[in-house]
């Protein structure tokens, strides 16, 4: 075997070296949405402030654990928000996506990490559900909650050819053929079938709910070729199909209908008192200092109060909130409220 | 009408601005790609902030290229250190990697290249031509269907097992079992999980597949103790000749469409397109037993169709707002930033733009054929390093690509565990490509099936009563039973041939 030349070699490993450094940056950049300025801002004031550092908070990175996967709803919403929020916070804030069991991955992680304010993850209504389900053993009062920022109500669209015009027709029918309506919808516990089964109580009638789990076929898209009639997800997701004529948004289940979609009326409107969102907040390790929290608070509120990020929430059909965490602690409590009667 | 929009679109892309951030797409997913732990899903999911501040056509076509890259990079790690970059370049380690350690990593990285841009092309035309009709055929995929699909690639177990078919069926169900581990698909149960919350999300896929292949051939080479010695690499000739090529020409061009069709089919994607394309290539050669043992046919079958993948994937997005994979699912939220809705009315809205993302495809695709040909021997160059320097690199690579992938250690853990799993099923001659089969359509068959039970209210006719499901159905038992068929066939035709004879 012919081996090959030093010269070469040392080339070769350094070549071998370069990609795996590459590989460890990639990876390491990953992780940050931070711009470069704030990074440096960062690093000379904590070097200004090691000693008064109790005083000074934050002066250093933040991080902001996305419990769901790269590119999702969460992930797309808090990289919006938090650049916006580290202009107030004159530190950099960095996503890391830290996805797995709907969210539970990260909320566990968080749990292990330090109440300095300097971890943080963001939450959707799942922290409700996982402890109803069984799934884990603690929920949202096992954290302090910053900021509740954005909700996406559950809506109902049905199949344009079965000729359902409105809530109310599309509940008279359902109630004259018991079970017979097959309405799609997300795994058990997943918000949309909390909401699904809500509704089902609400309108008094009964459907043959077809929870999907992964695997390819998708609720939206079953209800708008036909292979079930209706079915319960985002009110974007069934717009786009409304679009097209293939399914009609028949309600929302919020308390006031949304910006994005001023023609679409609430449940409520059509007389059945029901509610059911997700809502993202923003949630750090039981007791972090009150004081740091309110710091939290404040920077975020400033960036939710941007016009940049209210459009942002239009475009993406959701609803648009700015509450602190007194007023999300409430919030989520109601949700266990409503949510255990379904679930249990 | 048609041939104006692509001339205009044309016009757009060719910009020296459009055209530098596609190269640069190309080029990044291609890296991004051939880091194990990095997949194009990563790419474009990162640069998505980027496009904010570009021309809704530019940045988008910047994503398309970083996703052409991506899929076909993956193709790189596989042939050089056994481990697929991404998902979809699995089947292309099964014969790459053994030509690699032949000594013809540059060529086997050659051949990638070519299959990959010509699946690549192939499905771009499709999209460009026959995006609504396909689409309509996607629609009419519901559970029942996609059960019937992923029993159909099941099937595949019979003729990847090699020696022995119980193996093989072993090694199937190890990988099934493997993903009832986690939260149930339709109750939210936590199943296996014995209380740990690290494993409500059942065994990561990624992890699972860097454990298998490269955690496992690091093992081995230690193993063996023969890792002492380098492979020396002949680099001079790495472009394929154009009559190799053309012997190859079938195959190429029927995974590039298998892959489209499969990568229109939303949530299927690109490891199932590149099983049944090896498989099909496999049952149809003169030569079955080679596949495997390192023939360009069986890169060609694999690459061919997870590049076919991509503008297949598009397909169902474009068209329906549904994304045909991760990818595009990551994609569909940059249309959103720019305020543009994919789904039926994109084609009367914003016609402009989907004629630019067709030129864009088509471009990205001879983008990667050059940088890939370019590229070829420098990769394979990596490999005339002596094993006692590349195995700790190696090594290296597995943990940070399985770290990676959603920043958790446990993934690190599972990676070595599949690995030491994938290195007991070597020594007990357990094909490991059949586990695979089970766990990528462990939970579509299960999720599907259940789906389909609900809808027809328990009845399992349903799946004979769909037309589409009874002849993937009807098609699974004969081609699951061709190896045997074609055994007694020939031992028939041997027996007669005797007879005559004497």
């Amino acid at each position: 075997m012919k081996m090959v030349s030093k010269k070469k070699m040392t080339l070769l490993v350094a070549l071998v070296m370069a990609i795996l450094i590459l590989s460890f940056v990639l990876t390491g950049c990953g992780q940050n949405t931070a711009d470069e300025k704030g990074s440096e801002n960062g690093a000379q004031e904590s070097e200004k402030n090691d000693t008064a550092s109790k005083e000074k908070f934050p002066n250093k990175p933040i991080t902001v654990i996305c419990p769901y996967s790269a590119g999702g709803g969460s992930d797309q919403t808090i990289r919006m928000l938090a650049p916006l929020a580290e202009k107030y916070l004159g530190v950099p804030v960095n996503v890391v996506n830290m996805p797995g069991g709907s969210g539970s991955a990260g909320y566990a992680e968080l749990r292990k990490r330090k109440a300095d304010g300097y971890t943080l993850s963001t939450t959707t209504s799942t922290i409700v559900t996982h402890k109803l389900l069984g799934n884990l053993d603690f929920n949202h009062h096992a954290f302090d909650i910053v900021i509740g920022y954005n909700f996406s109500p559950a809506a109902v669209g049905v199949n344009a050819e079965r000729g359902w015009d409105d809530l109310k027709e599309f509940a008279e029918y359902s109630k004259e053929h018991p079970d017979e309506v097959s309405m799609g919808t997300t795994a058990v516990g997943g918000i949309w079938n909390v909401a699904t089964h809500a509704a089902q109580n609400a309108m008094d009638v009964e459907w043959n709910v077809i929870p999907a789990g992964g695997g390819g076929a998708k609720p939206v898209i079953q209800a708008a070729a036909g292979k079930i009639d209706a079915v319960t997800a985002s009110p974007l997701e069934i717009y786009t199909q409304q679009e097209a004529g293939k399914l009609k948004l028949l309600g929302v289940m919020a308390d006031e209908r949304l910006d994005a979609f001023p023609d679409i009326p609430t449940f409520k409107e059509m007389g059945f008192d029901v509610s059911v969102t997700t809502t993202r907040a923003l949630i750090a390790p039981k007791g972090t200092p009150k004081e740091r929290i309110e710091i939290l608070y404040e920077a975020f509120a400033k960036a939710a109060n941007s016009e940049k990020y209210k459009e942002y929430v239009k475009s993406k059909g959701s609803g648009w909130m700015c509450e602190n965490g007194e007023y999300m602690m409430d919030y989520y409590d109601k949700q266990v409220e409503v949510f255990e009667k379904i679930i249990k | 009408m048609l041939v104006e929009q692509i001339l205009s679109a044309v016009g757009v892309i060719f910009e020296p601005y459009s055209l530098l951030l596609l190269a640069a797409g190309v080029a990044l997913g291609i890296l991004f790609g051939a880091i194990p732990g990095l997949t194009a899903t990563m790419g474009v999911a990162l640069l998505i902030p980027l496009t904010f501040v570009l021309e809704p056509a530019a940045g988008i076509v910047m994503l398309v290229g970083i996703y052409c890259g991506g899929i076909y990079g993956g193709s790189i790690s596989a042939v050089l250190v056994s481990i697929p970059g991404t998902p979809s370049g699995m089947m292309t380690t099964l014969d790459g990697y053994p030509m690699g350690q032949r000594g013809e990593a540059g060529k086997a990285i050659g051949y990638a290249t070519i299959s990959s841009f010509i699946g690549g092309i192939i499905s771009a035309i499709i999209l460009i031509f026959a995006a609504p009709y396909l689409a309509k055929i996607a629609l009419q995929f519901g559970p029942v269907e996609y059960f019937a699909i992923a029993v159909f690639g099941l099937s595949i177990i019979s003729s990847v097992s090699g020696d022995s078919f119980v193996k093989g069926m072993i090694s199937g169900v190890i990988g099934m079992m493997v993903t009832v581990v986690g939260m149930d698909y339709v109750t939210s149960t936590p199943r296996f999980t014995f209380g740990t919350v690290a494993l409500l999300a059942g065994f990561t896929f990624i992890p699972t597949m860097i454990g298998l292949f490269g955690m496992r051939e690091f093992l081995l080479q230690v193993g063996t103790e023969n890792y002492k010695y380098q492979v020396e690499q002949k680099v001079d000739k790495v472009i394929p000749s154009l009559s190799e090529i053309k012997k190859l020409m079938s195959i190429t061009i029927r995974g590039g469409l298998l892959g489209t069709f499969v990568g229109a089919l939303p949530g299927a994607g690109g490891p199932i397109a590149s099983f049944i394309s090896y498989d099909s290539a496999r049952k149809s050669s003169k030569h079955p037993e080679k596949f495997g043992t390192g023939i360009p046919d069986g890169i060609a079958a694999s690459e061919s169709a997870n590049n076919g993948v991509t503008g297949g994937a598009l397909i169902p997005m474009l068209t329906l707002g549904v994304p045909g994979d991760g990818v595009t699912a990551v994609m569909l939220g940059a249309f959103m930033v720019h305020n543009l809705r994919p789904g039926p009315m994109l084609f009367q809205n914003n016609a402009d733009l989907v004629f630019s993302i067709y030129v864009g495809l088509v471009l990205a695709n001879v983008l990667m054929l050059i940088f890939g040909l370019m590229g070829a021997k420098l990769f394979a160059r990596i490999l005339n390093l002596p094993m006692e320097i590349l195995l700790p690199f190696i090594s290296v690579l597995t943990i940070v690509g399985s770290y990676a992938i959603r920043n958790n250690p446990v993934d690190i853990a599972i990676m070595i565990g599949f690995g030491l799993l994938g290195y007991l099923m070597s020594e007990l001659k357990l094909p490991a490509i059949p586990m695979v089969l089970g766990i990528v359509l462990g939970p579509m068959a299960e999720a599907n099936l259940r789906g389909a039970l609900l809808i027809s209210k328990g009845s399992w006719l349903i799946f004979l009563t769909e037309p589409i499901s009874l002849i993937l159905l009807i098609l699974t038992v004969v081609l699951g039973a061709w190896p045997f068929l074609s055994g007694a066939l020939r031992k028939k035709q041997e027996l007669e041939g005797n007879t005559t004879s004497e």
